[in-house]
């Protein structure tokens, strides 16, 4: 009698974990209502934060401190180019500066990059470092902002950085793999002075580009016009696994037409696309990382598979042997039920999902004219085809640099929400998280405020 | 049967401790209160580019080197000597405020050479230039020096030098970075090097793999 009560107890255990919701920690979660607590402290903290930040920045603001160290360089990296937008350079100077401190630290022996890694923890779990083209668009704003402020050395050094980013290569001597960034070192070498490397960069950007058109020597005005929406990233194949990148869709626009507006005369300026974004991100090569979370899918179809074959065997088993009277059969296959459900349980409890963050406030692609300063006052008007949408820009830089820059965009670098997309971990899992980096996180936050 | 179920049991287990933990120890897991740092030797953050121990080095090195040059330290009149960032280019891959190099060494010179080398603050001179103006309009007095000539200091030579980098990475996710930091001066009479120093280094990483 005894003897069945045991065999029943451990039969419903069996049922119990075979009946679990799939993705069940294999370990125990208590609630914490002082944990609770002060997340609850942190979001009213993220609004005072934010309260004396631009209006139109405060979304972003919060999103950057709710988020912690996790998001903190795509936060910044999404900050960075709202404050250009609203003309605010030294916030997005501060933003892209950070962003890229976080890009240029060697993260070996990371512990959250471990963990990441694991079997047990979803790729999304690591701080966010960006996918080479989202790095390499990090390094192209600041190079922006450094050619807005007359700083054309560390303007180049920006953008052969941001090139680099994107070099998958194995030899010495390498195509340039995204020659839009090559082509802007040239133009902050003409800006400087220093012809001869500049001539050097456009030859190494219009060797993988020909359609860049090197500016002529005189010119020192360069026009940037960004079109269309971030490319938008999603995770294929059974378990999430596969990293896919597509151009976003339902863009309209199609090209942009350049005009010189000035006391002398208007003048049509000529525009060529000097880089498409989407094509860098859809043509990344593969991840490193690919391997692993293949190896995590593997894993976690081959455990539940097992899992659910022991769980069958063993539940039949032990059937019979409940029927047969015969403890002996009856005991071993609710051991290897139970075997089957810990499989199961492991199973559920893997998390193999690619890291799907995007930066969603880059364009589709930048387009560019070059043309000589005129006198007197002067703008350049853009007209987006496709799109019916005209707009009007001054220089960024009001002082009579060397060199000037315009920068315009089809799309609003604002119209995006607070939170990035592509956070695929559930409430639960950004909680766990946020409590095992409670520290660490309430350190960010303290050099936030500092910051700003 | 007890063999099957040790069986049964030994298995489930092993495969249990091989299962990666997922509730790992994390360092840092209470973070760390600001401290001082020995600026002489790497710190805890690190990339491939020009550091502080590098610019304390550099700086010293190019120093030492200097006033070993007769024509910089060993003459009886003092040369008048700029050291500042205007004429030292960064062709580098990395950002970098230049100033944070010659300041250190212009300073560092101007305590070594005891006056042996006379330094020419060019990057003042819009400052001495409206000084001049208030004492020669009668808005300040002359100060206990004098309202002078007019004319602020000439150089008799002038820093130069470049930064630049080489990079390269292979398919393991290991980059590394040669840089190379020349200093020159420069005779400004006749556009002659009276000296040269070079400080270079190398530095290899990579990241996590999940990073590449």
């Amino acid at each position: 009698m005894f003897k069945k009560i045991a065999l029943s107890t451990v039969a419903a255990t069996v049922t119990a974990i075979l009946a679990a919701p799939a993705g069940a920690n294999i370990g125990t979660s208590r609630s914490d209502s002082a944990q609770a607590a002060a997340l609850l402290t942190a979001a009213d903290s993220a609004d005072a934060f934010a309260s004396d930040k631009p209006e139109a920045l405060r979304p972003l603001y919060r999103s950057l401190f709710n988020d912690g160290t996790r998001n903190a360089t795509l936060n910044d990296m999404r900050l960075g180019v709202a404050a250009m937008e609203i003309g605010d350079y030294a916030r997005a100077e501060q933003s892209f500066d950070a962003a890229l401190e976080q890009i240029e630290t060697i993260y070996a022996n990371n512990e959250r990059a471990k963990q990441a890694r694991s079997k047990f923890s979803k790729e999304a779990v690591k701080d966010f470092k960006g996918e080479p083209y989202e790095r390499a668009m990090a390094y192209y704003y600041r190079g922006l902002l450094f050619l807005r402020a007359g700083d054309y050395e560390n303007a180049r050094a920006s953008f052969l950085q941001g090139e680099y980013q994107t070099t998958v290569g194995e030899k010495e001597e390498y195509a340039s793999s995204f020659p839009m960034l090559d082509y802007l070192a040239g133009w902050s070498s003409q800006c400087a002075g220093d012809t001869s490397r500049a001539q050097e960069l456009y030859a190494v950007a219009q060797k993988s580009m020909p359609s860049l058109r090197a500016p002529s020597a005189g010119d020192n005005v360069l026009v940037v016009g960004e079109l269309g929406s971030a490319p938008i990233k999603s995770a294929a194949g059974k378990h999430h696994e596969l990293l896919q990148f597509e151009k976003a869709n339902g863009d309209s626009e199609t090209g942009v037409q350049f005009q010189l507006v000035a006391d002398a005369a208007n003048t049509a300026l000529a525009a060529f696309e000097a880089g498409s974004v989407s094509y860098e991100a859809t043509n990344r090569g593969g991840r490193a990382i690919q391997s692993i979370l293949d190896g995590k899918a593997q894993f976690k179809s081959v455990t539940g598979a097992i899992g659910d074959a022991g769980a069958v065997i063993g539940t039949g088993v032990a059937e019979v042997g409940l029927l047969q009277n015969d403890s002996d059969m009856a005991t071993v296959g609710l051991a290897v039920g139970l075997a089957g459900a810990l499989f199961r349980a492991m199973a559920d409890a893997a998390k193999p999902d690619a890291d799907t963050r995007a930066w969603d406030n880059l364009p589709d692609s930048v387009h560019f004219s070059t043309v000589q300063r005129p006198a007197g006052a002067w703008q350049v008007s853009a007209t987006y085809t496709g799109i019916e949408k005209h707009a009007t820009a001054s220089a960024l830089d009001a002082a009579s640099g060397k060199c000037s820059l315009v920068w315009m965009r089809s799309k609003s670098a604002l119209a995006v929400g607070e939170a990035a997309p592509g956070t695929q971990l559930s409430a639960k899992e950004v909680k766990k998280l946020q409590k095992k980096y409670a520290d660490t996180d309430k350190a960010f936050r303290t050099a936030l405020v500092t910051r700003n | 049967m007890n063999r099957t179920l040790s069986i049964v049991a030994a298995s489930t287990l092993a495969l249990l401790a091989a299962a990666d933990a997922s509730a790992t120890r994390a360092k840092n897991l209470t973070g760390r209160p600001a401290v001082n740092i020995d600026i002489g030797r790497g710190g805890p953050v690190s990339g491939l580019g020009i550091e502080g121990q590098d610019i304390l080095a550099m700086t010293d090195q190019m120093m030492r080197d200097m006033l070993s040059v007769p024509e910089l330290a060993g003459r009886d009149t003092p040369p008048q000597v700029i050291i500042d960032g205007e004429n030292f280019a960064n062709d580098s891959v990395q950002r970098i405020n230049k100033n944070v190099i010659t300041n250190r060494l212009r300073v560092a010179l101007n305590r070594a050479a005891a006056g042996r080398i006379t330094f020419v603050g060019r990057h003042f001179s819009k400052m001495v230039a409206e000084e001049q103006e208030l004492k020669a309009n009668g808005v300040v007095d002359v100060g206990t020096l004098g309202a002078g000539n007019g004319a602020q200091a000439g150089a008799d030579y002038r820093l130069g030098g470049e930064i630049t980098t080489q990079e390269s990475r292979d398919s393991s996710g290991m980059t590394q970075r040669y840089t190379q930091i020349t200093f020159e001066m420069v005779d400004m009479r006749r556009g002659t090097i009276v000296w040269s120093g070079v400080y270079e280094f190398g530095r290899a990483g990579a990241d996590d793999v999940i990073y590449r």
